[in-house]
């Protein structure tokens, strides 16, 4: 069953003379509990895609269906209420707020849909203990260290229990260690907790950790490969072309 | 409450800009509160003295001029139905010698028997009254004085010197209180013989029944009364002085008016900076599910708590300025503050102001916030690229200065009512901040390229920042050009009058020597008259050509309206030197129509009663309302210009005055130095002060210079606030800056070129702001000056004072350059390796 579809999507950019066309007719179709990875050289596109599937931009032409819900046609009200409950934010540069402990950032979503301040703590602390920095709940952004504020981040996507998870280039901004650790948590959310996961990145070593891979060259999908993983998971994988 | 919780922690995680923000909003509630609260304090203050004076009396008679009349229509009003008890007094000024120095000081003449029906005496030391002799003093002032019960104290009225003897202290209550305690209670009988006036009072307290009704027996007493005699409350002595607070309370208005208007654009600038600087984090918030108006509602909060918060303690500090600003206001008019005038009025405009200040200025911040997209919060941030300058924006200030321009040109030239012109003339300097976007860059260019020899490269970098973000650049320029505009059109306006009073001094109080029994109070003309038999004496000195007596006499009724009447001795002066002011009439004709019986009018008074010269004046005599030709109107400083002069042997006859309050002596100029030593030696015999015509000059520079000291006070202080915006706006380009500065450092700049390029944004972003408010102020003043006369019936001569227009431009690029001294330094302070990272 597909959590995302997009129908033709097109984006272009720009007016006539200078206009720019970042996606030239997309159609992808993402399933409950796949893992998902997108990979292309700059202005292929891939950022533009991930954002017009967040909600966050509104493609030129085509439909994007997110549960059955086409958020081209939404106001920009109604795509932020789907932003707050349906759709995880995982960003390269964290985007902690910074005056916020690392509970209140997780939280942060919860309390915004108007959840009691008790019930949100309580999800704000199991999304921490997912992720393992339970134990740094109380420190802020400023005091944690690259790779346990992407978990912070990816904890506050959790919490709200998204249809999906987003991720732009999640491990662009850590280092190897820290990198390996983030994509081995995303894919233990996937094979645990059911995750859905689509995940931009530049990094083939963290690509392979996909089930599958999509790859863009100029707004077009050039290559859409199912990778099947084995037990060690990491660097190890098969490739078979989706029918 | 999450959203609660962030502006609190952004509030928290940047105090400095929230205490601008705050003191921006401290300041201007301050200034309201303190002005609104003071002014009404003076006022009751100055009502009360006059309200202990009258007692329980709801009306009082009293003759024109504050003459004396036949006590024998006492009795005849006591018989007026609705009149419960008519009490007699006569009271006049007199001046107290003691060792410490002499003051001006009351005498009250007052019936024993009778007065307790209106006034409360309680005596805390000594006896009342047994027969005629002795004085009764408020207990307070005569014990700061040294004076005990059974000392002598030393007077002198019209009549002359004279001692009395102080039987008792009174508590300080009620009439004791009056001219802060400085009046001697004395029996009626006393003070006639004291002034020399048998069988004489000079008003009479009225009492009524408590079913009367004031209008209907002020009406039935105005029937009987014999000319030159009049009925009224006795607060209508207050209303003179009214009218100089009056005055007073407009120029504080336009002075508070003045700092919302700067302060709000400060805050409107702090805000928008704020919102610049959170703008990442308020895209973090919508892609999270923030909605556009959940964003503005949390900013429009924040400004609602800063200007609750800053009106909270605005109020406060107002409160402690109003304290100190009506206790010089009451010096001013010798009555006393008790405790501040304190109702709801100025508080609750002060609320309305403060809150709606933060939240108007939020406004525009708000909603740009609210146009924050999630995708800002998505990508790494990119250098801003230069805003441009909107067509929309340029167009609605083009529309919007001529519009107002055209309003202000019409007010000015009377096709539109002369009272458009403040409100249009604040419009049009607001919209001329709306211009400021679309010059911003040829103007910046042109500056860097007259410095820079000065400036260098840095010149070039600094223009290319301010250009960059144009909305703050133009904010920090419309402040600096508000606040100079605004300062330099009150400044040259009250320059021009400083000189204007001068000048009318130099042509009216001409003579050689000067000779008073105290000096008078400037605010409400009070002063001690001498005997005129002085004046014999003053001209049987050997080289004196000429003796003029001087008299200032209020309770004047002209035209229906209070006014001091100046009384001179015009057969005293040079027939070919006229000593007025004059502005209309025939310099060569007003002389001889004074000494025939005419009158000359301030320019006050005939532009709100609608006098020309040749015209006609009805004045009020001792005979009855009578109507005077107007031989000319005469520029004039006494009491506002509320005034009418008349030769003082007609005024004797018309208003029964007496004494002098001056004496101008002139003399041969061979004879100076002997005439001053034996004027001198006449002065120490009488206890009278001698003043040569330099010395007048000297007090008088004294005082104004006091008023032009303020002047650069006030200046200064909004210049510094002027200078918190600069050092904000440029803390925020550095911060903006930071990694372009390391990128810059890493490359080739040193620290000292780092700290030039901030400098120089100062150096521009200044020559800018105060080139363009000195401009605008010159043409304001000048604005000013020509709606005076339609306003306030006061022809000012306009002139342009260098030393203030050079003075303002030097002290504000200097506050400006020291305002900008910290943001450098935090630039020259970076740390290259963190700075390289700085998003």
């Amino acid at each position: 069953m597909n959590v995302i579809e997009t129908r033709r999507l097109e984006k272009a950019y720009g007016t006539d003379e200078t206009r720019v066309h970042a996606l030239r007719g997309i159609d992808l179709r993402v399933q409950y509990g796949e893992f998902l990875a997108i990979m292309g050289p700059s202005g292929s596109g891939k950022s533009t895609l991930l954002h017009i599937l967040g909600g966050v931009e509104t493609p030129t032409s085509g439909q994007v269906f997110l549960e059955g819900t086409d958020l081209a046609s939404l106001d920009d009200d109604e795509r932020t209420l789907i932003r707050r409950t349906r759709i995880g934010f995982i960003f390269q540069s964290f985007n902690l707020l910074p005056t916020f402990t690392a509970e209140e950032n997780v939280a942060l979503p919860l309390d915004l849909s108007g959840m009691s301040a008790k019930e949100s703590r309580r999800r704000a602390l199991d999304a921490l203990s997912l992720v393992g920095i339970a134990h740094r709940r109380n420190h802020v952004p400023s005091a944690l260290s690259g790779g346990e504020q992407q978990r912070v981040a990816i904890a506050r996507a959790l919490a709200i229990r998204p249809a999906i998870l987003l991720a732009d280039e999640p491990t662009g901004n850590l280092d190897s260690v820290n990198g390996q650790q983030v994509t081995s948590l995303l894919r233990r959310l996937v094979d645990e907790e059911k995750q859905t996961i689509v995940m931009v990145t530049h990094d083939a070593g963290v690509a392979a950790q996909a089930d599958r891979l999509v790859r863009l060259r100029d707004g077009l999908i050039e290559n859409d490969v199912r990778q099947i993983q084995t037990r060690p998971r990491v660097r190890t994988c098969l490739f078979k072309r989706v029918p | 409450m999450v959203l609660w919780k962030f502006t609190i922690r952004e509030v928290k995680s940047r105090p400095g800009r929230a205490a601008l923000t705050l003191l921006s909003i401290v300041i201007a509630v301050s200034a309201v509160v303190a002005v609104n609260v003071s002014s009404s304090t003076t006022r009751r203050a100055y009502e009360e003295m006059y309200a202990k004076l009258a007692g329980r009396a709801a009306l009082e008679v009293i003759a024109e001029g504050g003459a004396a009349y036949d006590e024998a229509i006492v009795p005849k009003l006591e018989k007026v139905p609705g009149v419960k008890t008519a009490v007699p007094i006569f009271r006049g000024p007199a001046k107290l010698f003691r060792k410490t120095g002499k003051l001006l000081f009351f005498v009250m003449g007052i019936d024993p028997l009778r007065d307790e029906a209106v006034r409360d005496y309680r005596l805390v030391e000594g006896e009342f009254f047994h027969d005629d002799e002795g004085a009764l003093i408020e207990a307070g002032f005569a014990r700061g004085l040294g004076i005990s019960v059974g000392d002598e104290i030393g007077l002198l009225v019209t009549r002359g010197y004279t001692k009395i003897p102080v039987i008792g202290f009174l508590a300080p209550e009620g009439a004791a209180q009056f001219n802060q305690g400085g009046t001697a209670f004395v029996t009626l009988r006393a003070a006639q013989r004291m002034f020399g006036k048998p069988r004489s009072i000079n008003a009479t307290s009225l009492v009524l029944e408590d079913s009367a009704d004031p209008a209907a027996v002020q009406t039935a007493i105005a029937r009987i009364l014999p000319p030159g005699l009049t009925v009224r409350p006795p607060l209508a002595r207050a209303q003179l002085g009214r009218e100089t607070l009056q005055s007073l309370d407009q120029g504080l208005g336009f002075a508070y008016t003045l700092t919302l208007v700067l302060a709000t654009i400060v805050i409107l600038n702090t805000f928008l900076m704020n919102v610049g600087e959170r703008r990442r984090q308020l895209a973090i918030l919508r892609a999270l599910g923030t909605t556009r108006r959940q964003i503005m509602g949390m900013l429009l909060r924040e400004g609602l708590v800063l200007g609750i918060v800053g009106t909270a303690a605005g109020m406060v500090v107002g409160l402690a300025g109003a304290y100190g600003l009506s206790l010089a206001m009451a010096r001013a008019y010798n009555a006393t503050v008790n405790a501040l005038e304190i109702n709801a009025g100025p508080f609750l405009l002060a609320g309305l102001l403060g809150p709606g200040m933060a939240m108007i200025a939020m406004l525009a911040p708000a909603y740009l916030a609210g146009k924050v997209t999630p995708l800002e919060g998505m990508r790494p941030l990119v250098a801003e690229v230069t805003q441009p300058a909107s067509p929309k924006v340029l167009l609605l200030g083009i529309v919007l200065t001529l519009l107002t321009g055209l309003a202000l040109v019409a007010s000015v030239l009377g096709y539109l009512p002369i009272e458009f012109a403040t409100p249009t003339g604040v419009a049009y300097t607001c919209s001329l901040v709306l211009i400021i976007p679309a010059l911003l860059s040829p103007v910046t260019r042109l500056i860097a390229k007259v410095f820079h020899p000065l400036l260098g490269t840095a010149g070039e970098l600094a223009q290319r920042q301010i250009v960059r973000r144009r909305t703050r650049s133009t904010l920090t320029v419309g402040v600096l050009y508000v606040g100079l505009s605004a300062g330099l059109g009150l400044g040259t306006a009250i320059l021009n009058n400083v000189q204007d009073v001068r000048n009318w001094q130099a042509k009216t109080f001409v003579g050689d020597f000067f000779v008073r029994a105290l000096q008078m109070n400037l605010a409400t003309n009070d002063s001690a008259p001498m005997p005129e038999s002085l004046k014999a004496d003053l001209a049987a000195i050997e080289g004196v050509t000429a003796v003029e007596a001087v008299r200032f006499l209020q309770d004047v009724t002209a035209a229906g309206m209070q006014v001091n009447a100046v009384l001179r001795d015009y057969e005293e002066q040079d027939p070919n030197r006229l000593l007025l002011d004059l502005k209309a009439g025939d310099p060569s004709q007003v002389r001889q129509r004074l000494l025939a019986g005419d009158v000359v009018v301030g320019t006050v008074l005939a532009h709100r009663a609608g006098i020309k010269a040749g015209g006609e004046i009805t004045l009020r005599t001792l005979e009855g309302p009578k109507s005077l030709r107007v031989a000319g109107i005469t520029n004039d400083y006494v009491s506002g210009g509320l005034v009418i002069h008349l030769e003082r042997a007609v005024a004797k006859k018309l208003l029964g005055a007496e004494g002098a309050d001056i004496f101008i002596v002139r003399a041969d100029a061979s004879a100076l130095h002997q005439v001053e030593t034996k004027i001198k030696a006449l002065c120490d015999q009488n206890s009278l002060l001698l003043l040569s015509f330099a010395d007048l000059r000297r007090r008088l520079d004294t005082l104004m210079n006091g008023v032009v000291a303020g002047l650069w006070g006030i200046m200064t202080l909004g210049l510094i606030v002027a200078g918190f915006a600069v050092a904000n706006t440029l803390t925020m380009n550095v911060l903006e800056q930071t990694r372009e500065i390391a990128m810059l450092r890493v490359v080739a700049m040193t620290r000292r070129q780092v700290r030039n390029t901030i400098l120089a944004q100062a150096v521009i972003l200044g020559v800018f702001g105060v080139t363009f408010g000195v401009i605008a102020g010159v043409v304001s003043a000048y604005t000013t000056n020509l709606c005076t006369p339609a306003v306030t019936g006061r022809a000012i001569d306009f002139v342009l004072s260098p030393s203030l227009l050079l003075g303002t431009y030097v002290v504000a690029l200097v506050i400006i350059l020291v305002a900008a001294w910290l943001p450098a330094r935090r630039a020259v302070r970076l740390n290259l390796l963190i700075a390289l990272q700085y998003e």
